[in-house]
């Protein structure tokens, strides 16, 4: 029987903060365990956590991003649950009333949108790490990431396959890179996914059982997960089975998953109003001065590249996969008012090197200003498209302006033709024996000379002006 | 009062392993400061807006300032066992 999978996600996103959400420890990855720790993560009895006014406008800021409405009252609650990664037994989480609701993302898939809904997202502290290999009956506990300001974004089961997902995790995590509240490494665990999948019969609206999965952290994973559990349980209903609502783990070597061994009651967190955390309350004018501090939002941006700058879609959305690229671009593109060829110089020639070099595009030594400012000397004919591609390469290493470079380099293009006409003059003088089997009939014999001459200019004339030259002077020599 | 508790669902979901007669006094215990809270039902609170936070404050934050942590050695001080930097703890997964 063919079914459809009916799936929500659960999107969980840490802050880019400097310090973690309820005290002074730095915000950061890597590094010795445990030492990004203080009372207050740790949870030493009698101390007080207090709320970090920036994680606060981040998680406003993200909700802002994903088109959500924000509570202008907030608070936090205690979530119980008693398991090592949270040195408290709880986590402070909120319950009833976040900080954002009702947002929504358009995705595009095969030329067709559709609108995800956002129930919700809230501020979090996250846990801990426990690693469980290697030893058999304890794992050990680091506790760096305890307290690390974390989002959660809740949606709608508006999701029905596996690309939906992929589209919509790939459209929030650029949404959250523009808004500049994450780095949105899902590689470094900044943001990790649960989905959670049920099928029903084609035809049918009653949704079925549903199943979770926790802790993916690859757009990979997610895919490879969500059409592993459905047809798992599309075979399991079947064979005249029914799916059994339960937590699964994901295993990305086996591209299976199998049920986590879990209490029943495991869901009842017990939760209540957390007493250490004053509730916060906002103006609608502060609301909207986060509002407007937010930059342009992607979707708005491939608009605005595809529409009047004329970019093709593909060139759009590769420049759009980082801030940095979109920002160089658009600087870029104003300085020089030539969307196409700044596009072009980042897709081919910057994204080239930047690969070679192992940068990444926040590692790019130069602003767009500079960049269009070479854009512009090609087009001003002030230097060749294939020396442009040299100071570019210069640009990476020396940090001069790319007229400097040209200066300094001897590849600023020779524009009087008096000067062009002296080099080629002496070229003929050279290739007396060429320039003689010209002059007798062989035609092919200008194609060398060109060569000639182009080389000994060194890229510095425009072709077009040698080549009339050098048909000048050969046509003078036959005269 | 006290056949109401479900104290070994609580037990449970608090990790505590309690014996017949821990339960029972436990049960009785937690029977009585209900009753106590059950009071507050009597109480007339009129169209009194529901109290989200008890002081009465608003919008207590810090500035995102980083203010050092405590050396790692010392974080590991309480752990009664310890390996590679991290406390060690009863494996409480599959």
């Amino acid at each position: 029987m063919p079914y459809l999978p009916t799936i929500g996600l659960e999107i969980h996103v840490e802050l880019s903060t400097g310090s973690k959400l309820f005290c002074g420890c730095p915000v950061s990855f890597g590094g010795e365990p445990n030492s990004r720790c203080c009372p207050v993560c740790t949870s030493v009895p009698g101390t007080l956590p207090v709320l970090n006014r920036a994680a606060v406008q981040y998680a406003i800021k993200a909700g802002l991003a994903l088109n959500c409405e924000i509570g202008l009252f907030s608070k936090f609650d205690r979530k119980n649950y008693f398991y090592p990664d949270l040195p408290k037994a709880y986590q402070i989480s909120q319950f009833d009333l976040p900080f954002c609701l009702d947002g929504y993302v358009d995705i595009e898939l095969n030329g067709e949108q559709k609108r995800i809904r956002i129930e919700r997202i809230h501020l979090e502290e996250d846990a801990g790490k426990l690693v469980h290999d290697g030893l058999d009956k304890y794992s050990l506990a680091d506790y760096n990431r305890c307290g690390v300001p974390l989002i959660e974004i809740v949606t709608k089961p508006d999701i029905a396959s596996a690309q939906e997902a992929k589209a919509f995790v790939e459209k929030v995590r650029l949404c959250l890179l523009y808004a500049g509240v994450s780095d949105c490494k899902m590689e470094e665990g900044s943001m990790r996914v649960d989905v959670n999948t049920s099928v029903r019969p084609v035809g049918t609206d009653e949704l079925g059982t549903r199943t979770e999965m926790k802790n993916l952290n690859s757009i990979r994973s997610i895919v490879r997960c969500i059409e592993s559990e459905t047809a798992r349980q599309a075979s399991v209903l079947d064979s005249g089975g029914r799916v059994v609502q339960e937590t699964r783990r994901w295993d990305d070597n086996k591209g299976e998953s199998r049920a986590m061994r879990s209490k029943e009651n495991a869901h009842d967190y017990r939760y209540f109003p957390e007493p250490d955390i004053i509730p916060a309350e906002f103006t609608q004018e502060q609301i909207e001065a986060l509002r407007a501090s937010l930059p342009k939002m992607p979707h708005e941006r491939y608009l605005e590249y595809t529409g009047k700058m004329g970019l093709p879609g593909s060139d759009a959305n590769q420049i759009l996969e980082s801030v940095a690229l979109a920002d160089i671009f658009e600087d870029a593109a104003a300085i020089s008012a030539n969307p196409r060829t700044s596009a072009s110089l980042i897709i081919v020639e910057i994204l080239r090197r930047l690969n070679d070099m192992g940068l990444s595009p926040e590692q790019i030594p130069f602003d767009g200003a500079a960049l269009g400012k070479l854009v512009k000397m090609m087009d001003e004919r002030q230097i060749t498209a294939n020396n442009a591609k040299k100071v570019l390469t210069l640009m990476f290493e020396t940090k001069d302006s790319p007229d400097k470079i040209a200066k300094d380099n001897g590849f600023a293009v020779i524009s009087d033709v008096a000067g062009i006409k002296s080099v080629v003059s002496d070229i003929l003088k050279q290739n007396e024996k060429a320039v003689g089997e010209y002059l007798a009939g062989n035609a092919k014999t200008f194609g060398f000379l060109m060569g000639q001459c182009v080389g000994a200019l060194s890229g510095r004339a425009d072709p077009q002006v040698v080549r009339a030259v050098l048909q000048e002077l050969l046509q003078k020599g036959q005269d | 009062m006290t056949e109401k508790i479900p104290l070994q669902y609580i037990a449970d979901l608090s990790c505590l392993a309690l014996e017949e007669d821990e339960k029972k006094a436990l049960a009785a215990d937690m029977a009585d400061i209900i009753a106590l809270m059950d009071t507050i039902k009597d109480i007339d609170v009129g169209d009194a807006p529901i109290t989200e936070h008890i002081s009465g404050v608003r919008n207590i934050m810090r500035d995102d300032a980083v203010s050092g942590s405590m050396a790692a050695e010392k974080v590991l001080s309480n752990a009664s066992v310890r390996l590679e930097g991290c406390f060690v703890v009863p494996k409480l997964m599959e």
